[in-house]
């Protein structure tokens, strides 16, 4: 399965579904690069997300550097794996990222 | 999840857009040995990490992945025909496939590939927790 990437706008960001890895992370990179350069809050909804590999982690890495002071990167329901790698590379110490684990409460 | 199976060996095209399907014949053997989720997830990323640095490291035009059971362990070998090329000091965003791997994994062994004995070999060991 490809990567679908939907734009959403309530949260500004976008809908991740399929599984990221080298052959398609500059799609999720450019789509990202326009949205970090408006600024503030960017949300990705990751709950369709089945797969991420070290260089999709990469580009959220440099997607909350960049929003630093901006604003903060929202990473919303990530499945097991894609949990699990975030942890594993402390992503959340990142002062300006904001890992919601349940966010039914937050969505229409 | 006790005894021996394997190795069922797979060739593959060494393109990116192949590594899909390598993750599928992790997925498909992990679910045919009934592996726990946690395990299965842990070596889908390790190999898939494994596979990709074969691409973006070697020339080699295939990846051959094998997996065998032992025990309670599963080994899983990616090993292409290619020359190793070392890379100077890491910079940052680089390497990060490697150290992914060492934390996914209770074994990583990498055999270097080189100008007079090519091909690369990645072994990767995970066991179930007792």
């Amino acid at each position: 399965m490809l990567l679908q990437l939907a734009r959403t706008t309530e949260p500004r960001g976008f809908r991740l579904v399929g599984e990221v890895d080298l052959s398609n992370v500059s799609t999720l990179s450019q789509a990202l690069a326009h949205e970090i350069e408006a600024g503030g809050d960017l949300t990705l909804d990751l709950a369709g997300l089945a797969f991420m590999d070290s260089t999709g982690i990469q580009v959220i890495i440099q997607t909350a550097r960049q929003l630093e002071g901006r604003g903060r990167l929202i990473l919303l329901e990530p499945g097991d794996l894609v949990r699990r790698t975030l942890e594993r590379v402390r992503l959340g110490q990142l002062a300006n990222v904001e890992i919601v684990e349940d966010a039914r409460d937050d969505r229409d | 999840m006790i005894g021996t199976d394997g190795p069922v060996v797979e060739r593959f095209r060494s393109h990116p857009s192949v590594l899909y399907h390598i993750r599928q014949f992790v997925r498909e053997h992990a679910t045919r040995c009934s592996l726990d989720s946690e395990m299965t997830n842990d070596l889908l990323l390790a190999v898939s990490e494994a596979c990709a640095n074969s691409m973006l490291h070697t020339a080699s035009p295939t990846i051959r992945v094998s997996w065998t059971l032992r025990g309670n362990c599963v080994e899983v070998d990616v090993a292409d025909d290619g020359v190793f090329k070392r890379r100077a000091p890491m910079v940052d965003g680089a390497g990060h496939g490697i150290a992914l791997m060492t934390a996914l994994v209770d074994e990583l062994t990498i055999r270097e590939g080189t100008e007079r004995r090519p091909g690369t070999l990645v072994r990767l060991v995970k066991c179930r927790d007792d």
